[in-house]
């Protein structure tokens, strides 16, 4: 053995190591349980921030629209419907939130409100539930599911549900029956694991009824709460 | 007789059977009866009622559903369920439970007009007449409407003179609001009641000061929908209707003879009751609406039956037809309707009409009026007008017209459906087999009187040794029909055979159309369609959208012309001060300028859906569609079974064979006729051509986006308009004055959404179905898929033919067939 052979020894090994990169446990993916409390949604200098909600038209995306301009919206920018937690705070993932019986007043204004508080859009209040029976399509649906994977987040909301005018609206992503017909689009969303800040979006189009084809894009935003239920501290 | 002459004659009656069939009415159940039908559904084994459906037995939902049932003309003695117990026997039961003012009321209502024995309700008249005392009647207002009623009711001088009291110590205790209510506070339903009670006794009347407030306090409390608000203090736009307070004032303006209540927007109270009731099932809850699934309220849909059927407090006495559960135990009386769960005076089909139970016809929720506005008499009430009828004519002359009863959700079952459950193809069906089964029996005797052939095993000799235990009953349906053992067409097979082949033919055809033209996938969507489309193919309904979009068009042209003469003063033109308006207000302008497109599309769609009307109507009476591939399989089926059979047995069967095929070629070429389809069949085609261009995707998302401009517009009025002019110092009062559609628009707006979405999305929703109806063959086409085939099967057995007795000596009857 001469000097360099402890070198050239060294660098195989090196080599041959790089060959093999150190297989690190993947990051797997972790329910997060507990109430997404809902920051209200905001209008300020042309941007809109918080918790709200926009109406995509029939063919429009998400970037450019067209989106319908809901006339009693508190934004500048009509086509954002500004939104502001319910008595629980926001949305629950891994509990329902069920709509009260009755859903409606009768003039179809809309009495659910836990998740939000019932906001008005083109002159009737409209509000969001969740609930084990799909209201719109009678399918059975498991509890909102919001996964963290670093900081990134995931989800299957299948039971969020719009309501307004006497009228059910779907707004899950997926749908109840697991698919994501036209514009709609999976859950995605960031998280900090150390502020419990998050913001979660997702498009879902309405499938049925006087909306057909329109979308509802949804931008929830503000804090996380984890393992808590409940009225809002 | 010669043979073709048996053919005409059974060809003869068919045709009589069809016309007889062709003729029957078809109603639609009303509210009246829908409500009342609710009712009963409800009761419970132990004869009460729950609150809701499906709940147990509460007492004061059975004391409200008993007053309805009364108020139907049934006892609720003799309204029980199968092996249950009656309304009457869980009033006796609970009887203790009745304390209040307004229960005795009701109860002595119940005891009185049910003729009940008073010991047996712990003598409530009495009871009462103790209670009614200054400081009850004060606190109690409604209680002591009630109470009126039910002594009343009693008909007894001391009852009657304690009625008068009490009316006049409700005319002293009007609180600030100069109406009636619990412990100084108005409300509505107490009102109404109240009123109600001051013109039964007679201490007020029109005239009087007190009437006159509670019917302003009553006309205050009127929403938009035409229903009462339980109190004006609620606000009209959020709060809703209730449904006690709109009954009662009903009744209240009946029994006043006052004119109807009506909004600004021309809504009557009687259109505001029918909001609240459930399209399926007929019943009512303040909380719910036509087409919610909350479920409804016995005791509301109690208070509002009488309403609905023109009924003031108190009623007229119905005696109890069945003596009740037990006497019926004792005596077996099945009830009407042996195979229902219910016994009732009436058949459970009918449940409660909305006249009696006797009565077959159901002119809708108001005797007196019809669809048409006529005037024609309801039936069941004999030759002259009822004190309630005049009543109602006295409540609101002119105002309470057919239209009435259209407006509010058309409860029909199905239309062309009676009231006794019956619908016309299955009251059709039945006839036709009957007469088809009357006729081939007719056919069959004559035929007996022809010479019977000799020889050949007989057909049924089989047949009838395997059926020894009902071997008398076929010998005598063999004589009859002409198929015995030594009467059958024995050694006479047919004369030709390739017609039954032909047969065979036809008869696959007939099976396989359904399936060629996917009738299976497609005629469930059209009857999906067909209910779907139902109440937006009313002609109220049509007129209620008419006037939305005529009020969103007054606005339109306030907002071209006066709007900018008020929000732009001092322009030096019109055009000049729109030009400044448009500027300031982009919205405003932005629907302006797509009004007229917007106005030109809905003026359109309502055009063509009033324009088709009637032919949706006449779609809408034909047979279910979801039943049509059936109407071709079926008979296609039993001519291939014919046709075969008559091949293979030939010799044996032939005859009864061809006259059973004649008989259904026959029945084929008459059903048309049987279902009007001559004339509802190309009525229905000219339905689906015309909804061609509105029932498409681009039509719908132009509606879904000129629907966007609307709301634009109509947004504008409370946030830029209305505000801009009070910042130009205009008050609300100036502002209605002179903007009064503007305002309108403003007032109106929610129940024009609560009209249009839906039907936005009925149209949405029917896309497919429509394309699904319009891929199937011409409506008209259908007519000559039954009579084609059945000519030609009718031609087909004819031309088969028999052949000729082998030529023996003829046989007479009285010679024993040698063997």
């Amino acid at each position: 053995m001469n000097r360099r052979t402890p070198g050239l020894l060294a660098a195989a090994i090196l080599a041959i190591a790089a060959l093999f990169p150190a297989v690190a446990p993947a990051a797997t993916a972790k329910k997060l349980n507990g109430t997404f409390l809902f920051s209200p949604g905001k209008f300020k200098k042309g941007k809109a921030g918080g918790t709200y909600f926009r109406m995509i038209q029939p063919g429009g995306t998400v970037k450019r629209g067209p989106f319908f301009a809901n006339p009693n919206s508190r934004a500048k920018d009509k086509t954002y419907t500004l939104l502001k937690a319910g008595i629980d705070g926001g949305l629950w993932s891994g509990r329902f939130q069920d709509p009260p019986d009755p859903a409606f007043a009768p003039n179809g204004f809309a009495l659910a409100n836990r998740i939000m508080t019932p906001t008005l859009f083109a002159g009737i209040r409209f509000s969001l539930s969740t609930a084990a029976t799909d209201a719109q399509s009678g399918r059975k649906v498991g509890v909102p599911v919001i996964r963290a994977k670093g900081r990134k987040l995931t989800g299957d909301v299948r039971g969020f549900t719009a309501s307004w005018n006497s009228i059910w609206f779907n707004q899950g992503a997926p749908k109840p029956a697991g698919n994501l017909p036209g514009r709609t689009r999976k859950v995605s969303g960031t998280y900090d694991p150390r502020t419990r800040r998050y913001t979660i979006t997702w498009v879902s189009q309405i499938v049925g009824g006087p909306f057909n084809d329109f979308s509802g894009y949804w931008h929830l935003q503000g804090k996380f709460r984890p393992g808590k239920y409940g009225k809002a501290g | 007789m010669r043979r073709t002459s048996v053919l005409w004659i059974r060809a003869a009656g068919l045709a009589l059977v069809a016309l007889l069939v062709a003729g029957a009415p078809a109603h639609a159940r009303s509210n009246a009866s829908a409500a009342a039908g609710f009712i009963e559904d409800a009761q419970n084994k132990d004869g009460g009622f729950g609150v809701r459906k499906g709940e147990p037995s509460d007492p004061r939902a059975t004391l409200w559903a008993s007053v309805a049932l009364l108020a139907a003309g049934k006892n609720p003695r003799d309204e029980f369920l199968k092996n249950g117990r009656s309304a009457d026997d869980y009033l006796v039961d609970n009887r203790s439970k009745f304390t209040s003012l307004g229960d005795l009321g009701l109860l002595a209502l119940i005891q009185t007009t049910g003729r009940f024995g008073p010991s047996l309700y712990d003598n409530p008249v009495q009871r009462l007449t103790g209670e009614l005392t200054r400081g009850a009647v004060g606190s109690d207002p409604q209680g002591a409407a009630l109470a009126v009623f039910g002594l009343l009711a009693a008909d007894t001088a001391s009852a009657r003179r304690t009625a008068g009291s009490v009316a006049e110590t409700l005319l002293d205790s009007l609180t600030s609001d100069n109406a009636w209510g619990p412990r100084g506070n108005a409300d509505s339903a107490s009102t109404a009641l109240v009123l109600q009670a001051l013109a039964a006794t007679g201490a007020a009347g029109m005239g009087h000061p007190a009437v006159r407030s509670g019917l302003a306090y009553l006309q205050a409390a009127q929403s938009n929908d035409g229903s009462i608000t339980a109190s004006t203090r609620l606000d009209k736009a959020t709060s809703g209707g209730d449904v006690a307070a709109t009954a009662f004032t009903l009744q209240a303006l009946r029994k006043l003879g006052a004119p109807m209540l009506k909004t600004s927007g021309g809504k009557t109270v009687t259109q505001g009751l029918t909001q609240y009731q459930q399209q399926s099932s007929g019943g009512l809850t303040s909380k719910g609406s036509i087409y919610s699934p909350v479920p409804p309220s016995v005791i509301e849909t109690a208070q509002a039956y009488p309403a609905f059927n023109g009924k003031t407090f108190p009623l007229a006495r119905v005696a109890s037809k069945t003596g009740g559960p037990d006497n019926v135990k004792r005596t077996g009386a099945q009830g009407a309707d042996p195979s229902s769960d219910r016994v009732s005076a009436g058949t459970a089909d009918q449940g409660v009409s909305s006249t009696h139970s006797e009565a077959t016809a159901d002119p809708g929720a108001f005797q007196g009026a019809t669809a048409d506005g006529s005037g024609r008499r309801g039936s069941g009430e004999g030759s002259g007008r009822s004190a309630a009828q005049e009543a109602l004519q006295g409540a609101g002359r002119g105002a309470v017209s057919g239209t009435v009863v259209g407006t509010g959700p058309r409860l029909a079952a199905k239309a062309g459906a009676s009231d006794d459950g019956l619908t016309n193809e299955q009251r059709a069906t039945i006839l036709l087999c009957g007469g088809l089964t009357l006729l081939f029996a007719l056919g069959a005797t004559l035929e007996r009187v022809r010479p019977s052939p000799s020889g050949a095993p007989p057909l049924v000799a089989a047949g009838q040794s395997a059926t020894a235990a009902v071997a008398p009953l076929v010998r005598f349906g063999g004589a009859v029909s002409g198929i015995s053992t030594s009467r059958a067409g024995l050694g006479r097979p047919p004369r030709r055979r390739w017609p039954l082949l032909a047969m065979l033919a036809v008869g696959g055809a007939l099976i396989a159309l359904p399936f060629a033209v996917g009738m299976f996938d497609r005629a469930p969507k059209g009857a999906e369609m067909i209910k779907a489309f139902e109440p937006y193919m009313q002609a109220a309904k049509i007129e209620d959208f008419e006037r939305h979009v005529r009020d969103v068009d007054e606005y339109a042209q306030e907002a071209r012309g006066r709007l900018p003469e008020l929000l732009a003063p001092g322009a030096k033109s019109p055009e000049t001060a729109r030009r400044r308006f448009d500027r300031q207000h982009g919205q405003v302008a932005l629907f302006t300028q797509q009004w007229p497109d917007v106005h030109r599309t809905f003026d359109d769609l309502l055009g063509t859906i009033r324009a088709n009307r009637e032919n949706y109507e006449a779609v809408a009476a034909l047979p279910s569609f979801r039943a049509f591939p059936w109407f071709f399989v079926i008979p296609g089926g039993l001519i291939v079974l014919l046709a075969g059979a008559g091949l293979v047995l030939g010799r044996s069967a032939w005859i009864p064979l061809r006259r059973a095929a004649i008989a259904l070629g026959v029945g084929l070429v008459l059903a048309p006729a049987v279902f009007q389809m001559f004339d509802r069949a190309p009525k229905g085609g000219r339905m689906v051509t015309a909804f061609e261009t509105i029932e498409t995707r681009p039509t719908v998302q132009k509606i879904q986006g000129d629907f966007a401009t609307i709301t634009i517009g109509q947004g504008a009025i409370g946030i830029d308009l209305i505000p801009a002019l009070e910042a130009r110092g205009l008050s609300e009062k100036e502002i209605g004055r002179e903007l009064p559609a503007t305002v309108r628009l403003r007032d109106r707006w929610i129940p024009i959404l609560n009209d249009m979405t839906p039907m936005i999305g009925v149209m949405s929703d029917n896309v497919e179905n429509y394309r699904a109806v319009a891929a199937l063959p011409d409506f008209p086409l259908f007519i000559w898929f039954f009579v084609v085939p059945g000519l030609l099967v009718v031609g087909l057995a004819v031309l088969a033919g028999t052949r000729p007795l082998p030529a023996t000596a003829p046989v007479r009857a009285s010679e024993p067939v040698p063997t």
